[in-house]
C-alpha cells in the first residue's frame, strides 16, 4: 500500500471500500439465511384496535387474557399498561407454536422474553403479534424495554414454560399460573 | 493599566532549533502511514465481524424460530 500519488490513494479507498461491501453483504446473506431457514424473522404483524374501548369490549377484556387452547391454537393475550402487565403471568408450553398477542390502552411499551428471540413493541392502537416456539423450561423473565414513565423498571411480566405433558388447559381452554 | 510582559518572558521561549526530521525521512514515513491505518483498521473491522458472526451463530440463531 502506497500513498505517493492520488491514483495510489484511491486505489486504496477502492479496494477499502470493495471489503465493506463485502462484509454488509455477508451480514445480509446471514439475515436473510435466518430468515428463510430458520424462520427468524421480525414481527411484522399489522392490525389495529381501538385503545380507548381495549379493556371494554372484543379481544383484550380482562376476562380473555393470558393464555388459552383453540383446538390446535396455543395464544397469550397480554395487556401492557403503565406500569404492569395483565397477566402478571402466563403458561406456555415448551415445543410448541405459541402466539403472543400484546396490545396497550396508555403509551408505547414493547417486550423481550430472556433466552429467547421474542422481541417487540407495543403500540397505542396496534395488536403486536409474535409466534415462536418455547424450548426451554422455567420461568422467564418478560420485562418492558420501551422506557414508558416513572414506573418502566418495575414493569415486568413471567412466562412460565412447562413441559408439554404438565401443559393442562381447564375446561374452558384456559391456563393459568395461579391454577399450577 | 496596561499589562506588561512579565520581565522574564523572553528568556521563557525556547531558541528557535532547525526541524531534526529530513525531508526523505518524512517522506519514507508518510509512505509507510497507510499501511499502519490499513492494519488497525482490519484488525478492528475484523474483531467486530467476528464478535457479530459468534453472536449470531452461538445466541441468535440457536433461540430459534420467532415471527
Ligand atoms: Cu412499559
Amino acid at each position: 500500500m502506497r500513498a505517493d500519488t492520488e491514483q495510489d490513494i484511491l486505489k486504496t479507498e477502492l479496494w477499502w471500500t470493495a471489503l465493506v461491501t463485502a462484509v454488509v453483504t455477508a451480514i445480509m446473506l446471514a439475515i436473510i439465511y435466518a430468515g428463510l431457514v430458520h424462520h427468524i424473522n421480525p414481527p411484522s404483524n399489522i392490525e389495529t384496535v381501538d385503545p380507548k374501548t381495549l379493556h371494554l369490549t372484543g379481544e383484550f377484556t380482562e376476562g380473555n387474557l393470558g393464555t388459552r387452547v383453540d383446538g390446535s391454537q396455543i395464544t397469550s393475550r397480554i395487556v401492557a399498561t403503565q406500569f404492569a402487565f395483565q397477566p402478571q403471568c402466563i403458561v406456555m408450553p415448551a415445543n410448541r407454536t405459541v402466539t403472543l398477542r400484546f396490545a396497550t390502552p396508555d403509551v408505547i411499551h414493547g417486550i423481550l422474553v430472556t433466552g429467547t428471540n421474542v422481541n417487540t413493541m407495543i403500540i397505542p392502537g396496534y395488536v403486536s403479534q409474535v409466534h415462536t416456539v418455547f424450548t426451554k423450561t422455567g420461568d422467564l423473565l418478560m420485562p418492558c424495554h420501551e422506557f414508558c414513565g416513572l414506573g418502566h423498571s418495575q414493569m415486568w411480566a413471567t412466562v412460565r414454560v412447562v413441559p408439554e405433558d404438565e401443559f393442562k388447559p381447564g375446561p374452558d381452554g384456559r391456563v393459568t399460573c395461579d391454577a399450577r | 493599566m496596561a499589562l506588561a510582559p512579565h520581565p522574564n518572558y523572553s528568556a521563557q521561549v525556547p531558541p528557535r532549533v532547525d526541524d531534526a526530521v529530513d525531508d526523505v525521512a518524512l517522506e519514507r514515513v508518510m509512505r509507510e502511514v497507510p499501511s499502519g491505518a490499513l492494519a488497525l483498521s482490519l484488525l478492528t473491522v475484523g474483531l467486530l465481524l467476528l464478535a457479530w458472526f459468534l453472536m449470531y451463530a452461538f445466541v441468535f440463531l440457536p433461540r430459534g424460530m420467532v415471527g
